[in-house]
């Protein structure tokens, strides 16, 4: 991330993970005023559709830091937008599982 | 009351546009031929050494003997020199041309590609992942034989077919056989071809059927056909194949006729109904865009505007002249099926390819609203059909007009019918 660093790649890597709990709360808020009555699965499900985002983007810029680019740019194309339709299909989901009061 | 809305006729400047595309891909297919193909010539210089001469002793068939002043006593190397020879392939866009160098006791020296119809991007595949490296030093005593390029299975058969088709005629004088037989037409005729035919019968009916179940019908084959010509086969038509149909590649022979014999069923119900069912019912990209506008809940794309109109239309024209001109229409290509069904294709075309996709989640159909050349053709063929229809009745629409009788006639000739009829148009 910082070749030039010692200090900063680690903080960077700190600041990127206190982000999620950010990230974490926020969706909580958003779940909470659309009423989408979340439970365990629908977390679950939620939470490993946001892991496989960030590990695609992760994993697509470390193949493009290693000189891999069009393995970096088709990994980022295929599987991200695999995922841009599977979180659509998911909020489909979640959507219609709204538990109706 | 009198009628006051006339049908609406062919304008003079779509007239001239349709008369001027067809003289520009005319005139490409001229140019094309005009074109001194100087691969040949090229090969022979590069595989000639000073002091060689080349001597032909066969139709496609040479021999690289030392040239005279270098060679006293020319039949003591006869058995010594080496073979030059050429052979063709059909791969998925077309025929495949190479020559190749064998040495006297039958080994693969040289191997270059002279012509190519294929589509450029398999054939990238094959030439990246070195099939045509892996084939050299091999003996033709045996037919020659690699594994095949996963992805581009049909052109790695075809540049192996063109390389065995090469060393036919030296294998029968070195070693007394030949492996190539002659095949009919017929032989690259598919299962996949029949189903292509049932497919459309089908959707015919289909869009024919008053029945209730109509739109299930529909669905049915829009999955079957995303099944069996997307995700098994991509064997959609596109802008190569209409090249192709034109430029008639299909002739010499092709590795997949699937798109063709669509394209041409299309062609036929276009004219005969004036409308397309392939795009509703059978187009395997259309029914990948229709599921993500139901997943996106997507929205109908605004009004066509005129540039939604032209634009696909010039590019249809240039990649057919394109296509004409170098003779080899497989090389232009800008459908994203490629990448959607067999991840098969240039950066461009997988970047075209994601921006759809995605923009099928929030639009509906936009492939189908803004680039595909299907729709171009469609309004093609329905335009020179009505011009055609209007060409052959004037003096009898004239009288028409001024008896004022059967005004339903003369609406039915000038306005493209879609109803059900029992008769046909002729």
């Amino acid at each position: 991330m910082f070749p030039q660093s010692t200090i900063l790649d680690p903080l960077f890597w700190m600041a990127f993970g206190a982000l999620q709990v950010l990230v974490f709360a926020g969706a909580n808020q958003w779940a909470k005023q659309f009423k989408l009555g979340m439970n365990w699965w629908k977390w679950t499900l939620a939470g490993t559709w946001w892991a496989s985002i960030i590990l695609t983007i992760a994993g697509a810029f470390t193949l493009l830091g290693e000189n891999e680019g069009l393995a970096g740019w088709y990994f980022l194309g295929f599987v991200g937008t695999g995922l841009v339709i599977a979180g659509a299909v998911l909020l489909r989901v979640l959507i219609a599982l709204k538990p109706k009061h | 009351m009198e009628r006051k809305t006339k049908p609406r006729r062919n304008s003079r400047f779509d007239k001239f546009v349709s008369v001027i595309s067809i003289l520009a891909l005319a005139f490409a297919w001229y140019l094309g031929g005009q074109r001194t193909n100087h691969s040949q010539t090229q090969f022979f210089d590069s595989i000639l050494a000073s002091g060689e001469q080349l001597i032909e002793v066969a139709p496609l068939l040479y021999q690289i003997v030392p040239s005279v002043e270098n060679n006293p006593a020319p039949e003591t190397t006869q058995d010594t020199s080496k073979w030059v020879s050429f052979g063709t392939g059909v791969g998925y866009g077309g025929e495949l041309t190479i020559g190749a160098v064998f040495s006297h006791q039958g080994e693969i020296e040289t191997i270059a590609l002279l012509g190519s119809k294929e589509t450029t991007s398999y054939f990238d595949k094959v030439a990246e992942q070195k099939l045509p490296e892996s084939l050299l030093a091999q003996n033709i005593k045996t037919a020659l034989s690699v594994d095949a390029v996963s992805g581009a299975t049909l052109t790695s058969k075809a540049y192996t077919q063109a390389l065995n088709q090469a060393a036919d005629p030296i294998r029968l004088r070195l070693f007394g056989y030949q492996f190539t037989e002659a095949k009919p037409a017929w032989h690259y005729l598919k299962w996949l071809d029949a189903a292509a035919l049932l497919f459309f019968v089908a959707a015919v009916w289909v869009s024919r059927t008053r029945s209730e179940h109509k739109s299930k019908m529909n669905a049915v084959l829009l999955a079957g056909s995303t099944l069996l010509f997307g995700f098994h086969s991509a064997s959609l038509y596109s802008a190569s194949t209409m090249a192709g149909l034109v430029s008639g590649t299909w002739l010499s022979g092709v590795a997949n006729y699937t798109p063709f014999i669509l394209l041409m069923l299309s062609i036929g119900c276009i004219l005969y109904y004036n409308r397309n069912v392939y795009c509703q019912s059978l187009c395997p990209f259309g029914a990948v865009q229709q599921c993500l506008a139901k997943v996106g809940k997507a929205k109908a794309s605004p009004i066509r505007r005129s540039l939604f109109i032209w634009f696909p239309r010039f590019l249809l024209l240039a990649t057919l002249c394109l296509g004409a001109y170098f003779r080899n229409p497989a090389a232009f290509v800008y459908e994203p099926f490629g990448i959607a069904f067999g991840m098969i294709g240039g950066m461009y075309l997988f970047i075209l390819t994601v921006m759809i996709l995605l923009t099928s989640l929030i639009v509906r159909r936009p492939w189908c609203q803004s680039l595909c050349p299907i729709n171009t053709l469609t309004d093609f063929v329905v335009f020179n059909k009505q011009w055609i229809k209007q060409a052959a009745k004037p003096r009898k629409r004239r009288q028409g007009m001024a008896k004022r009788t059967a005004p339903k006639q003369i609406a039915a000739e000038d306005v493209p019918t879609r109803h059900e009829h029992t008769g046909g148009h002729r």
